[in-house]
C-alpha cells in the first residue's frame, strides 16, 4: 500500500511539473515576445522595455521559469501587471465561489446519474429504459450556455424560485443567499454532465451482468434486478468515484461558461477578463492553479479508491 | 441505443434464474461483503467530498483574512456613526476601471467613481455645468487671465489622517506637469508656476489664459494627493472626499464607506456599492428587478420597458455630452485623403443607432454637443448620402476597400460593429469587427494608434481641445483648427470662446476626421426610494455625497 | 471483412442511424446550399427591422440588429460543419499517432508517453483554447486546434488501451509467428480491429467540438464578426432572453439536434460495422481501467 501511495505521489509531482512546463512555455514561447503582445506591437520602446523589467523577461528563460515554480511553492504569485494587485488573493476569493460550484454540481450530477442510470440499465429493454437512455443522449447534446438560458427562463422568470444572476455581495457571510445562487448554475451544469455520466454508470452496470459473481448471486435465487443493485451499483458507483478526477475537468469547463451567463465572481469570468486584457502572467497561474486542483483531486481520488475497492487491496483475492 | 462498449454476451444465467427461492436465508448470507463495499463507498463519496469542502473553507477563511474583499479597518480608528442609519446604496454600472490610478490610469471609468467622492480637486462642477468649491472656498482670477489664487478650505483631512495644506496641492500638480505619462499631463502644458505663499493659498501661474483651465482642474486634473504619500494608487486611494474606497472585488463590485472624518457635510449613505456587469446589461436588468440594485446607469434600452410603467422605479434619460465617436486613423492612408473621409461619413445613417436607443441618443453633426460651449447644429454636413459617397470613393481613386473597426467589448448592445458593416458594405467597403477588450482599446487604439476605424464613447466634456491635439490618438492635425482652439481658449470673454470654438467645429465638422455617431443620453432607472442621484453625465462622473436612501 | 459493403443499409435499418443521418445530410445540405444562397444576407443589419417575429420575409423573424434568423442559421451550418470536420481530423490524427505510438512501441517509448498522456487529460479543453487565445486573439483556428489537441489526448488514451489490448490477442501472435511484418499486422489485424472504437470516438469528439465552440464564441473566442456560427447567434441573443425568448431558441436548437445526430450517428456507424456477434469476447470492467470506458462515453471532456 505505501508503495502505491508513493509510486502514485511521484506520478502527481510529475504530472504538475509537466504542467507548469507545458503552461509556462506555451505562453512565454509561442508568441515570440510577451513583452510585445502585454504592450501592443505598436508600443513605444520604452513602454516595452519597462514591461521587461517588470516581468522580469530581460534573464535567461529558464531563471524565469524557477522564478515562477518558486513563487508558486510559496503560494506568492506576484501582483498584476495591468491590475496591480495580487494574484493570489484573488484567485483565493474567486474559488471561494468556484469551488462549491463545482461540488453543488458534482452533486447534482450524481444524483441524477446513479438512479437513473441504473434504471436505464436494469429496464434496457422496456420502454422506460429507453426513454431514459435516449433523453440522457439529447440532455448530454445542450449546449451548456442554451440549458442555463432555459432554466432561468423557467425556474427563474417564470417560477421566481430563484436568482438569476448574480451572488451575494458580502459573499459565504450570507450562507443561504450564497447557496440559492448556486442552485440554478449547479443544476445547469449538473444536468449536462450527469447526463454524459448517466451513460457511464448504465454502461457499468450492464458490464455487470456479465461477471461471475453476479451469475453466482443469480444462482443463489435473487432476481436479476437484486443482483444488479446489490452487485452492480455499488461497482458503479465505485467506478464513479474513480473518474471523478476527470470529472473535475468537466465541471471547471462547464463552471467557466455559467460563471458568466449568471454573473457569479468566479475563477471564469476573472480569466476572461484576464486573456480580453492580455494579462499573460495571470493566465499562466490561474490556468496552472486550476491544472493543480484537478491532478490533485485525481490523485486523492485514486487514494480513496485504492482504500475502498477492496479488489484492488494488494493480496485480497 | 448505444451500449457503449460492454461485453457484448447476453447476460449470462441470470435470465433463467427462479425469482425468488429462500429469499431471507439468502439475504443474511448475501449482505455481509456486500454491504461492507456499499459502507466503503458512502465513505469514499463523503470524504472526497468533505476534503474539497475542507478546501474550499479554508479558501475562504485564508481569503477573509485578507484585505481583498474583506471588511477592512477604517483608518482614523472606529467612529461612531453619525446619527444616520446604516444605508447601503447600491450602483449598477457597466465598465469597470482596469486599476484606480487616478494619475497614471486612463479611461473615464475611474473618474466616474472616484471623483468626488474619494478624490476631490480645488473645484467642482455641478449637474448645470457651473464651477463649483471644492477644496478651495473661494478664488480669484486675475484681469488678464493668467493667475489663479485659490484659499484652501480649512481643517482638511486626508483619509489616513494627515492634514491638508498647499504644499500637497503644489506637490501633486508639480507631480503631474512633470510625468509624460500622467493622463493630466497636458493640462499643465501652460502651467508656468505653481505656488504656495501660506498654508492656505494656491496661486497657479500660466503663460496665457486658459478659458478650460478651471474646467479642467474641476475634473481629473485637479485631483490633489498627500504629498510624499507611498500607498499603491492602482489598488488603494488615499484622497479627501466623503467616502473611503473599501473593497474591490475585481471583476464584480467596488464598495466605498462613508469618511466619518470628513471635513464637508457627511455623506447621507453609510456605504456605496458599484456593481460592475460589462455588456451584461440582461443581468443589470435582472439585478434591478430582483432588487439588488438601488440605480441602474445605465439601462439597456431594449429591456426598458420592463421598468417603465412599474411605480417601485423611475426611468428617465440622463443628459451628458457622451459622443459615440467614429475615429478614423487619421496619419494612416487611405484616411489621409479628404474625400474618403467625407465618403465613409456620408456612408452612415445615425437614424440607425438611434432607433434601437429608445430616446437615449440625438444626432449630431460635429464633436460639439448641445450645452458645450461652442454647440452649433451641424447636422447637414456630410450628412447621410449613400450615392455621394459611392461617388467620392470613385474620385479618390479606391476600390474594394477593406478595413478593421476595433471597438471595445461592452458596447455589443448598440450593435455599432453590424450595423457600420452594413452601411460600409452597400458604398463597396468591406469591414471586419475586432471587438475588444477596453484595456485592450486603450493600449492598442488610445496609446499605440495601431488601429483603421475606432468607436468609442468620448464620455469628458469640453474635449473639443482633442482635435487641436495633432498627439492625439486620432491623430489630426489642422493648423487652424490649433489656431483657433488656441485663440478660444486665451479669450478671457466667454462669448468670444463660444464663437471661437463654433468656427472650429464647423472646420472639424467638414474635414471629417471622425463621424460623430450620436449623442449618448443614458436612460437611467432608479428605485423610488432613491433621491439626490445625478442626473447629468452620468458616465463621467457619479458626485453621491448627497444621495439618500429612503427607508422602506 | 464481408460484412463491410453492407453497413450502409444495416446503419439505416436502426432508427437512430436513420434519424441522425438525415439530420446529417441535411446539415451538409443547409452548409452547401448558404454558399450559394440564403433567403437575405445574413450579416446585413437594419435596426428599423428588430426583433421581428416569424413572417413571410424573416421566416423565423429577425435578432436584435435586424438580421434575419434563416439566414444565419445556414450560414452557420457552414462554421459547425468546419468546426466538426476540422476538430475530428485534428483529434483524429493526433488520436492515432499518439495512441499507436503509446501502444506499440518499445517499453520505454511506451511507459513515459503513457503517463505523459494522463497528465495531458488534465488541461481542460477549453483553458487551452483560453490560452491560444490569450495569444492569438480568437477565431475558428484556434477552436479547431485546441478542440482538436485536447480530444486527440483523449482518443489517443482510448486507443492505447485497446490497441494494447487488441495486440495481446492470440491471433496477432499466430500472425507474428507466421511470418507478417509489423507494419502488415498493424494495417490487416489490428486497426480493423480498433476502428469500431476509433469511429465512435471521432463522432463523439466531433459533437464536443461543436459544444465546444458554441461555448468558445459565447465567450468571445470564437467566429470573428462576419462569420455567422450558431454559437455566436446564441451570444447575441442571451441576453435579451428576457424580452424575445423565440430568438435564442433556433441557434440552440440547432447545435442540440447536430450534437445528438452526431453522436447517434457514431453509435449506430460501429453498431452497423460492428455487430455483436463478431465482437471479441467481453473483459469485464472489473480488470479495464474505469477511466477508459469513461472517457469512451465522453466523461470528462
Amino acid at each position: 500500500m505505501t508503495r502505491f501511495i508513493v509510486i502514485r505521489a511521484a506520478m502527481l509531482v510529475a504530472g504538475l511539473l509537466v504542467a507548469s512546463i507545458l503552461i509556462f512555455f506555451t505562453l512565454r514561447i509561442l508568441p515570440g515576445d510577451v513583452a510585445l503582445v502585454i504592450g501592443g506591437t505598436q508600443a513605444s520602446p520604452e513602454r516595452i522595455a519597462a514591461i521587461r523589467a517588470q516581468l522580469g523577461l530581460d534573464q535567461p528563460i529558464v531563471a524565469q521559469y524557477l522564478d515562477w515554480v518558486g513563487g508558486l511553492l510559496r503560494l506568492d504569485l506576484g501582483t498584476s501587471v495591468v491590475t496591480g494587485s495580487s494574484v493570489s488573493a484573488q484567485i483565493a476569493q474567486k474559488l471561494a465561489v468556484t469551488g462549491p460550484l463545482a461540488l453543488l454540481s458534482l452533486l447534482f450530477g450524481l444524483v441524477i446519474a446513479l438512479p437513473l442510470g441504473f434504471l436505464s440499465a436494469v429496464r434496457r429493454s422496456r420502454a422506460s429504459g429507453v426513454a431514459i437512455a435516449f433523453g440522457a443522449q439529447a440532455a448530454a447534446a445542450v449546449p451548456v450556455v442554451w440549458a442555463g438560458l432555459l432554466l432561468i427562463l423557467l425556474l427563474s422568470t417564470a417560477l421566481g424560485l430563484f436568482p438569476s444572476q448574480g451572488f451575494p455581495l458580502n459573499g459565504w457571510a450570507d450562507p443561504w443567499g450564497a447557496l440559492r445562487s448556486l442552485i440554478l448554475p449547479a443544476l445547469t451544469i449538473g444536468i449536462v454532465e450527469g447526463a454524459v455520466l448517466l451513460r457511464f454508470v448504465r454502461s457499468a452496470v450492464l458490464s455487470a451482468q456479465g461477471q461471475l459473481h453476479v451469475t453466482a448471486a443469480a444462482a443463489r435465487g435473487l432476481t436479476r434486478r437484486q443482483a444488479l443493485l446489490r452487485h452492480g451499483l455499488p461497482n458503479a458507483g465505485l467506478s464513479v468515484v474513480s473518474v471523478l478526477g476527470l470529472q473535475l475537468a468537466a465541471l471547471i469547463v462547464g463552471a467557466v461558461v455559467v460563471e458568466q451567463l449568471f454573473n457569479l465572481p468566479g475563477l471564469g469570468p476573472m480569466l476572461v477578463t484576464d486573456v480580453g486584457q492580455r494579462d499573460l502572467p495571470k493566465v499562466q497561474s490561474v490556468v496552472f492553479t486550476i491544472t493543480a486542483i484537478i491532478l490533485v483531486v485525481g490523485f486523492l481520488v485514486d487514494l480513496v479508491h485504492r482504500i475502498v475497492d477492496p479488489r484492488l487491496r494488494a493480496g485480497t483475492a | 441505443m448505444s451500449e457503449g462498449n460492454e461485453p457484448g454476451a447476453p447476460a449470462p444465467g441470470a435470465g433463467g434464474s427462479p425469482a425468488g427461492g429462500r429469499p431471507e436465508f439468502e439475504r443474511k448470507d448475501g449482505r455481509g461483503p456486500r454491504r461492507g463495499r456499499g459502507v466503503g463507498i458512502v465513505v469514499a463519496i463523503v470524504a472526497i467530498v468533505a476534503a474539497l469542502a475542507g478546501g474550499a473553507t479554508w479558501a475562504i477563511l485564508a481569503n477573509a483574512s485578507r484585505s481583498a474583499g474583506g471588511p477592512a479597518p477604517q483608518p482614523g480608528g472606529t467612529a461612531a456613526p453619525t446619527g444616520a442609519a446604516a444605508t447601503t446604496l447600491t450602483v449598477g454600472l457597466s465598465l469597470e476601471p482596469t486599476n484606480l490610478d487616478i494619475i497614471g490610469q486612463s479611461g473615464v471609468a475611474l473618474e466616474q467613481i472616484l471623483l468626488d467622492n474619494v478624490y476631490q480637486g480645488l473645484v467642482s462642477v455641478d449637474d448645470d455645468g457651473t464651477i463649483v468649491p471644492s477644496l478651495a472656498d473661494s478664488w480669484r482670477v486675475s484681469d488678464d487671465g493668467t493667475s489663479y489664487t485659490f484659499q484652501l478650505h480649512p481643517e482638511v483631512q486626508f483619509h489616513d489622517g494627515a492634514p491638508l495644506s498647499s504644499a500637497d496641492v503644489v506637490a501633486t500638480y508639480e507631480m503631474v506637469k512633470g510625468d509624460k505619462a500622467a493622463v493630466a499631463n497636458p493640462v499643465f502644458a501652460d502651467v508656468e508656476s505653481i505656488t504656495a505663499p501660506d498654508d492656505r493659498t494656491v496661486v497657479i501661474t500660466l503663460s496665457h489664459p486658459d478659458a478650460d483651465f478651471l474646467w479642467n482642474l474641476a475634473g481629473r486634473a485637479g485631483v490633489v494627493l498627500e504629498k510624499g504619500a507611498k500607498n499603491d494608487r492602482a489598488t488603494t486611494a488615499n484622497g479627501t472626499g466623503p467616502f473611503l474606497l473599501e473593497a474591490w472585488n475585481q471583476g464584480s463590485s467596488i464598495s466605498l464607506s462613508r469618511n466619518e472624518h470628513y471635513w464637508g457635510e457627511a455623506a447621507k449613505v453609510s456605504e456605496v456599492v458599484f456593481r460592475y456587469f460589462g455588456a451584461d446589461s440582461n443581468a443589470a436588468a435582472n439585478a434591478l428587478a430582483d432588487g439588488d440594485l438601488d440605480v441602474l446607469a445605465p439601462l439597456d434600452a431594449t429591456l426598458a420597458p420592463r421598468f417603465q410603467g412599474d411605480p417601485r422605479f423611475v426611468t428617465g434619460t440622463t443628459g451628458s455630452t457622451d459622443v459615440f465617436t467614429l475615429a478614423y486613423n487619421n496619419a494612416k492612408a487611405p484616411f489621409t485623403d479628404l474625400r474618403v473621409r467625407e465618403a465613409l461619413s456620408r456612408a452612415i445613417d445615425q437614424n440607425a443607432f438611434i432607433a434601437v436607443l429608445n430616446g437615449g441618443g440625438q444626432q449630431l453633426g460635429g464633436p460639439i454637443t448641445e450645452g458645450e460651449p461652442g454647440y452649433e447644429n451641424l447636422n447637414s454636413i456630410n450628412h447621410y448620402d449613400p450615392d455621394s459617397a459611392r461617388q467620392l470613393l470613385q474620385e479618390a481613386g479606391v476600390s474594394g476597400l477593406q478595413l478593421t473597426l476595433t471597438i471595445p467589448n461592452i458596447y455589443e448592445s448598440f450593435h455599432i460593429g453590424d450595423v457600420l458593416t452594413t452601411q460600409l458594405a452597400a458604398v463597396g467597403v468591406k469591414l471586419t469587427v475586432n471587438s475588444v477588450d477596453f484595456t485592450t482599446w486603450l493600449q492598442d487604439v488610445y496609446t499605440n494608434k495601431d488601429f483603421d476605424l475606432s468607436v468609442v464613447d468620448h464620455a469628458e466634456a469640453h474635449d473639443f481641445g482633442n482635435y487641436a491635439n495633432p498627439g492625439y490618438y486620432w491623430s489630426y492635425d489642422n493648423a487652424q483648427v490649433q489656431s483657433l482652439y488656441a485663440q478660444a481658449m486665451a479669450a478671457t470673454d466667454p462669448a468670444k470662446t463660444d464663437e471661437l470654438l463654433q468656427q472650429a467645429a464647423r472646420i472639424v465638422a467638414n474635414d471629417a476626421p471622425a463621424k460623430w455617431l450620436f449623442n449618448y443620453t443614458p436612460l437611467v432607472a432608479r428605485k423610488a426610494s432613491v433621491s439626490g442621484f445625478p442626473s447629468y453625465g452620468v458616465n463621467s462622473r457619479l458626485n453621491l455625497g448627497q444621495v439618500a436612501v429612503a427607508s422602506e | 471483412m464481408s460484412g463491410r459493403r453492407r453497413w450502409l443499409p444495416a446503419l439505416l435499418r436502426q432508427p437512430a442511424g436513420l434519424f441522425s443521418s438525415i439530420v446529417l445530410a441535411l446539415l451538409v445540405l443547409a452548409a452547401a446550399v448558404s454558399l450559394l444562397w440564403t433567403p437575405r444576407d445574413p450579416n446585413e443589419a437594419d435596426t428599423a427591422r428588430a426583433w421581428l417575429p416569424p413572417g413571410p420575409s424573416f421566416w423565423l423573424g429577425t435578432d436584435g440588429a435586424g438580421k434575419d434568423i434563416v439566414s444565419q442559421l445556414l450560414a452557420g451550418a457552414r462554421v459547425s460543419v468546419v468546426v466538426i470536420v476540422g476538430a475530428a481530423l485534428v483529434a483524429g490524427v493526433l488520436g492515432i499517432a499518439v495512441g499507436a505510438l503509446a501502444s506499440l512501441t518499445a517499453r520505454w517509448v511506451r511507459e513515459p508517453l503513457a503517463v505523459l498522456i494522463d497528465i495531458l487529460i488534465a488541461f481542460p479543453t477549453l483553458l487551452i483554447a483560453m490560452m491560444l487565445a490569450a495569444v492569438f486573439g480568437g477565431s475558428l483556428i484556434v477552436v479547431v486546434a485546441a478542440v482538436g489537441i485536447g480530444y486527440g489526448v483523449s482518443i489517443a488514451r482510448v486507443l492505447r488501451a485497446e490497441i494494447a489490448q487488441v495486440a495481446g490477442a492470440d491471433f496477432i501472435l499466430a500472425a507474428r509467428a507466421a511470418g507478417l511484418g509489423r507494419l502488415a499486422i498493424a494495417r490487416r489485424h489490428i486497426l480493423p480491429n480498433v476502428a469500431p472504437v476509433f469511429i465512435v470516438q471521432l463522432s463523439l469528439s466531433a459533437a464536443l467540438a461543436l459544444l465546444a465552440e458554441a461555448a468558445l464564441s459565447y465567450l468571445g473566442y470564437g467566429a470573428p464578426s462576419g462569420t455567422p456560427s450558431w454559437g455566436r447567434m446564441l451570444a447575441q441573443v442571451q441576453g435579451y432572453i428576457s424580452v424575445h425568448p423565440l430568438a435564442a431558441l433556433w441557434p440552440g436548437l440547432a447545435i442540440t439536434l447536430t450534437v445528438l445526430a452526431l453522436n447517434l450517428f457514431g453509435d449506430a456507424l460501429r453498431e452497423a460495422t460492428d455487430p455483436r456477434l463478431l465482437r471479441p469476447s467481453a473483459r469485464p470492467m472489473d480488470d479495464a481501467d474505469p477511466a477508459d470506458q469513461a472517457l469512451r462515453l465522453g466523461v470528462g471532456r
